[in-house]
């Protein structure tokens, strides 16, 4: 029961990933990576669902690997198009790259592919964490309109808030798992994860509203 | 859950709890200065703006109103000598040329320092009459679209005439552009300036990262002080486009 809670729970990116789609054609092309994930967040924990309701662990950890590392691919993205790596492509690749070798090295530690990855679900969320507030000085320096009113503002709070409790849920169970926890300990810890995916989601869809609309240059000519 | 783990899970709550009260001190701590910052940093612009256009029109009004009557009046004298030597009449015809041309420049730099048209008749005709003037004089197309009548406060007017004074001087400078568009619109309730030439471009994320200049700046600080949006686009060989979006 508190399970099918939780996973109502983990859908409210819904509200995010719909105004990114009604919204889609009328923004700023640099937002276009945190719609990707919205949408690929949204079928995640639909497949997640199936998966353990299958019981298909496997398939399960795998999908989770994989999003690991999408889900890194696409943030950097959206950093990489707001310039948070001086606009310079090469920077942005040798990241990504860099950080694919890590995920394939620390699959290969924790045991391969169907087990959970939870060293590169922490060090990349330190990665996102450290662009966030980054990326959240240089609006708070630089942006002379209403802070509240700049979807990197909610977004870069989004992530430094999200993750940081991803990482000591991760932490929590990376340590504690090998221990074998009681089931209902495992999902209180879920839980943790549970409401801060909600209040993230929650402040996407809001960053997703405030995304400044495309600006027309090709009117004039 | 054993009294071991329920212990385990308290603990780890209290981390959950204290992380989230540092985090949320830090954000709102983080947005109080913005906040102070970003008005001291409007009225700062402000007051340096003000102080500019209040000297520029001292300045505008001082050379139209005291030099110009005064070399009127040296025209008037020089012209009204009696001579019958032809190498002094020259010499009077050179200089009474010369008179003319100062006076006119003078007018030229006054108009520029604080047009009058901008203060009498408002921005469209300010603009009309800029561009007219400038039109031949750089061997550049200057197309100016502005369909609606537009009415704003002589803060925002004076300000949007700069940009375009800065536009296009930047566009004759740099450029190397042989067509510039500039086109106003009002949408709801916010107004739209945009500029647009076939230039040369440049890489604006570069100039802005290693000197932006004082143009640039200028753009962006009249902007900010409108409570308006700046945004360029520009690419090497593709032209730059400037837009303005200011609220009503």
């Amino acid at each position: 029961m508190i399970e099918a809670f939780h996973f109502i729970l983990s859908l409210s990116i819904i509200f995010a990933l719909v105004i990114g789609i009604v919204r889609f054609k009328n923004i700023d092309s640099s937002y276009y990576p945190l719609i990707y994930n919205a949408a690929f967040a949204f079928t995640i924990e639909i497949l997640v669902q199936i998966f353990m309701a299958g019981g298909h662990i496997n398939a399960l950890e795998i999908s989770l690997n994989l999003f690991s590392f999408i889900d890194f691919f696409l943030f950097a993205w959206l950093f990489h198009n707001w310039g948070l790596f001086s606009r310079n492509r090469k920077t942005f690749i040798y990241l990504v790259g860099g950080f694919f070798v890590a995920w394939l090295v620390t699959i290969f530690i924790t045991g391969g592919i169907t087990s959970p990855d939870y060293l590169f679900r922490i060090i990349y969320s330190f990665a996102l964490i450290f662009f966030s507030v980054s990326t959240f000085n240089k609006v708070v320096v630089n942006d002379r309109g209403s802070i509240f009113k700049n979807p990197k503002f909610w977004i870069c709070i989004g992530i430094i808030i999200f993750y940081a409790f991803f990482i000591l849920v991760c932490v929590a169970r990376y340590s504690l798992f090998k221990y074998h926890v009681s089931r209902i300990f495992r999902v209180r810890l879920q839980e943790i994860g549970t409401y801060s995916n909600l209040l993230v989601n929650l402040l996407y869809a809001v960053a997703i509203l405030w995304i400044p609309r495309k600006k027309n240059f090709t009117t004039l000519f | 859950m054993d009294t071991t783990e329920k212990e385990l899970y308290n603990s780890l709550l209290i981390v959950v709890g204290v992380v989230g009260i540092i985090l949320l001190y830090f954000i709102i701590t983080i947005i109080r200065y913005q906040r102070r910052s970003l008005k001291l940093h409007k009225e700062k612009i402000q007051a340096e703006i003000d102080t500019l256009e209040k000297e520029r029109r001292r300045i505008a009004s001082d050379l139209h109103d005291e030099l110009g009557p005064l070399l009127s009046a040296v025209k008037l004298q020089i012209n009204s000598l009696n001579t019958t030597d032809p190498s002094d009449e020259e010499l009077i015809g050179k200089s009474s040329t010369h008179l003319d041309s100062i006076i006119r420049k003078l007018r030229e730099i006054s108009n520029n320092l604080m047009p009058n048209t901008l203060v009498r008749k408002g921005l469209q005709k300010a603009i009309t009459e800029f561009i007219e003037n400038n039109k031949h004089a750089y061997g550049l197309e200057i197309r100016f679209i502005c369909e609606q009548d537009i009415h704003l406060n002589q803060h925002k007017e004076i300000n949007l005439y700069r940009i375009i004074q800065e536009i296009l001087h930047n566009t004759v400078k740099h450029a190397q552009a042989s067509l510039l568009i500039i086109k106003i619109v009002t949408e709801g309730n916010r107004l739209l300036l945009m500029t647009a030439d076939n230039g040369k471009g440049f890489d604006y994320f570069a100039k802005v990262k290693d000197n932006p200049g004082l143009g640039l700046r200028n753009l962006q600080s009249r902007a900010e002080v409108m409570g308006g949006e700046l945004t360029c686009q520009s690419e090497s060989g593709k032209g730059t486009t400037f837009t303005i979006e200011i609220p009503l």
